[in-house]
């Protein structure tokens, strides 16, 4: 995709609104691997781009966009949990190990965010079938711990404890496949 | 991950993050449409509303920093005008303060609510001014040393547009504007009025302090009519000023004249002086090292 202009113009709207989509998923990945709470995710992605928007003149066109605009969702989402009385602020270094987790991903092959989520898909086909079993209940299904512990007929913290093993299996399943860093 | 390591790395628990993300991402193109076109929703409306709103900032901040200025600047009349130098002295020395502050509306608006807010100042260079909006709305406006900026309509703080256009009355005949300097600020409210000391502290009564009274003597197109200024004999600090602009110097059109030669003001702007602007210092502020830069502000709340 070119280089948005810096004239925040009608065409500069359409441009903008291009690259916003392109880079809106991994936006969202971003933001929800910073931020656990959905609305606060959703209300995050609307600042970002309304704020990137606004600041476009001040963007380097010389450097990549999806970066740049992921700096300002960071910074947002530092702030709404330096806000935020019940809950620890992130620590910048987490946010900053994030962004450098998710470049890699956004350097994989394919065009679009679902084909460089392949290489997500081929290591979920290496789990056991009780650990896709837990995946589907809790991640597609949006299903609670407390469901997922019922059906497997176990505790919740052993379901939370696969749960981690299992990501943690999936990170390094991740990162041998170069697709994350 | 090593299962001995009961603590996994920044690095590692981000990995892992960003993984869970994935698996909970589960966006179709049709649900990324809608969040991108709730967002140029939100850029329209803006766009609709922004013009005057972004312009405010600038009157009401001038106003703001006009009547910080103004206490320190009073000349000649012997008692009163030793009590203005000394607290000029006191306040250059100051460090941190914070004003609170309310904005009457102009004269011939009478129905507009009055606009409540704060005014922290580290020097002529760190200074934030916040307004609350009748709508709940928040105005911020700030000086970090090295950039002015302000918040646009949302409260989201974006770098000055220095091709926006102030009110008449912000803008010196000399050229620039108040708020480029405190100097230049000083010098141009420098003058025109007689200065009396009273012993009663009128009716903004504030215990032991003593009430400067300043009534201006010329005419000229941006100064406030009447200040009042309310000084702890103990300290020299201003603990209140009331500036006072009255009716009669206006022009039909509601400004002052003078407006510098190609400046427009936008309709909608209030280009009129405010009727009253009140500032009272709070005691014991110390403001944190990025108080007045605009990251600081971002998707934060007025009041903090």
């Amino acid at each position: 995709m070119g280089l948005p202009p810096h004239n925040r113009d009608a065409t500069g709207r359409e441009v903008f609104a291009i690259l916003a989509r392109e880079n809106a998923n991994h936006l969202l990945v971003h933001l929800r691997a910073l931020v656990r709470d959905r609305t606060a995710v959703d209300d995050l992605f609307q600042e970002t781009m309304l704020i990137a928007w606004r600041r476009l003149p001040e963007y380097d066109r010389s450097r990549p966009f999806g970066p740049w605009l992921r700096g300002i969702g960071t910074r947002l989402s530092l702030e709404w949990r330096r806000k935020s009385r019940r809950l620890t602020p992130i620590d910048p270094a987490f946010a900053e190990a994030i962004e450098v987790a998710g470049s890699r991903f956004e350097q994989a092959e394919g065009l679009t965010f679902d084909e460089r989520l392949a290489s997500l898909r081929e290591c979920l086909e290496h789990l056991s079938p009780d650990q896709d079993e837990i995946v589907r209940m809790v991640y597609r299904e949006g299903r609670a711990l407390r469901d997922v512990a019922q059906v497997q007929g176990l505790n919740e913290e052993t379901i939370k404890k696969r749960l981690q093993r299992l990501r943690g299996a999936l990170a390094d399943c991740l990162l041998a496949k170069g697709a994350i860093a | 991950m090593n299962e001995t390591d009961p603590k996994p790395s920044v690095q590692r628990q981000a990995q892992e993050a960003f993984v869970e993300a994935l698996l909970e991402h589960q966006e179709l193109p049709l649900s990324i449409d809608r969040r991108i076109r709730q967002v140029e929703q939100r850029l329209d409306a803006e766009e609709r509303r922004g013009q005057w709103m972004r312009r405010l900032a600038g009157p009401l901040s001038i106003a703001a920093v006009l009547a910080v200025a103004a206490l320190l600047s009073y000349p000649t009349s012997v008692t009163a005008g030793e009590r203005v130098r000394r607290a000029r002295a006191a306040e250059t020395a100051a460090g941190d303060r914070r004003y609170s502050l309310v904005i009457e509306a102009p004269v011939r608006s009478p129905d507009r609510p009055p606009l409540q807010g704060w005014l922290d100042v580290r020097d002529s260079q760190q200074m934030l001014l916040r307004v609350t909006l009748p709508d709940g709305r928040c105005v911020l406006m700030g000086r970090d040393g090295d950039s002015a900026w302000q918040s646009d309509p949302d409260g989201v703080p974006v770098q000055r547009d220095p091709n926006s256009a102030w009110a008449s009355w912000m803008e010196l005949r000399s050229g620039g504007l108040l708020i480029d300097s405190m100097e230049r600020l000083l010098s141009a409210v420098d003058g025109p009025y007689r200065l009396e000391a009273h012993d009663d502290a009128g009716s903004g009564s504030i215990p032991g302090a003593i009430r400067i009274q300043a009534t201006r003597t010329g005419r000229g197109d941006l100064l406030p009519d009447a200040v009042q200024l309310w000084i702890d004999p103990s300290t020299e600090a201003v603990m209140r000023a009331e500036l006072r602009w009255d009716d009669s110097a206006m022009t039909d059109e509601g400004a002052r004249p003078a407006a510098p030669p190609g400046r427009r003001v936008p309709p909608g702007i209030p280009a009129h002086q405010p009727s009253r602007l009140v500032m009272e210092r709070t005691a014991g502020v110390k403001f944190e090292s990025d108080r007045f830069s605009a990251e600081r502000w971002f998707g934060a709340d007025c009041n903090d």
